[in-house]
């Protein structure tokens, strides 16, 4: 039980914010990249990377607080 | 410029996770026997070879490339944000500091109350210590560099970072015979977190069809962008943990 613990500490990490957090912001980037791809293709890495950044921060103040 | 940031992030990133791995095998080795250590230590190589021939080759060769790019990006960012992520709180004084030698001291606790059997038989207690140690840091290994050689230009930078810093620690953990202390541990978890973080940034946004300004340099203002706003939260904790 505890290796099966473990592994499941190392793929998903210490919080299911984290990984909950990333699959928003997936999910969001593919409901917004067809609504205009010149737009998308152009400044969509500056919004992946702006998603990434509150996932972080998010994460960060959410385990600080424990 | 991308051949040198990929082998260095595969390079420390499997320098770290090795360090660890070796400190738990130097514990077996010096509290029971060498011997079991290293049975245990091959063991764990063993099947962690067998997972680097099924996800390298088998899996990531029959993914079409774009989907592919979002796996890896998305793989990328669930370890690399949450090295970031404890490097943060680290930094900030909220967590402990990584340390090699905790390892190496809770894996002698952990055998301490195993007898150890008489010459010519087996200690179990050893090797099943050492396997686990390996096996459970040899995935990780297995998982980020099998990402990182995924990239469209080549495995090359990935496996040559990844080459270098396996024998770099190797080569010290037996001249040392002893956890490498005096590294950084804390603040290089923290680099690998803010690299292996931004290159998921760039692969996934690559992979849903995004061109970064600058090309590949973007991952350099990718990671500066991450590692600021990491440093950022970690002042900000630090200060507010000293007015409380």
């Amino acid at each position: 039980m505890s290796t099966l613990h473990t592994l499941k500490k190392l793929l998903f990490g210490e919080t299911w914010l984290l990984p909950i957090g990333i699959a928003l912001v997936t999910t969001t980037a593919l409901l917004i990249r067809p609504l205009d791809r010149h737009l998308w293709t152009n400044d969509g890495g500056f919004i992946l990377l702006v998603g990434v950044v509150a996932v972080l921060a998010a994460c960060v103040f959410r385990t600080a607080r424990r | 410029m991308t051949f040198v940031l990929v082998a260095l992030g595969a390079g420390i990133a499997v320098s770290v996770e090795l360090i660890e791995a070796l400190a738990i095998v130097l514990a077996v080795g010096v509290s029971r026997r060498w011997s079991d250590a290293a049975i245990g230590a091959a063991y764990a190589v063993l099947a962690c070879t067998l997972l680097a021939i099924i996800v390298g080759p088998v899996v990531l060769a029959s993914v079409p490339l774009d989907t592919l790019r979002v796996m890896i990006g998305i793989l990328l960012l669930l370890f690399g944000l949450e090295w970031l992520r404890k490097g943060t709180l680290r930094l900030a004084g909220r967590r402990a500091r990584s340390s090699s030698l905790s390892e190496y001291l809770e894996a002698q606790e952990k055998l301490h109350h195993a007898p150890l059997p008489p010459p010519g038989q087996a200690d179990w207690a050893g090797r099943i210590v050492a396997f686990k140690g390996v096996l459970l840091e040899g995935i990780e290994i297995v998982l980020i560099v099998s990402a990182l050689a995924a990239r469209p230009s080549g495995p090359a930078p990935a496996l040559v970072g990844a080459a270098i810093a396996g024998i770099a620690v190797l080569a010290a953990g037996a001249w040392l015979r002893q956890p490498l202390t005096r590294l950084p541990e804390t603040e290089l978890k923290w680099g690998v977190g803010v690299l292996l973080s931004a290159f998921g940034v760039f692969f996934a946004a690559e992979g849903l069809g995004v061109h970064w300004p600058g090309g590949d340099a973007a991952i350099l203002y990718i990671a500066a962008t991450l590692g600021a706003v990491s440093q950022l939260q970690a002042h900000w904790l630090a200060h507010h943990a000293q007015l409380a």
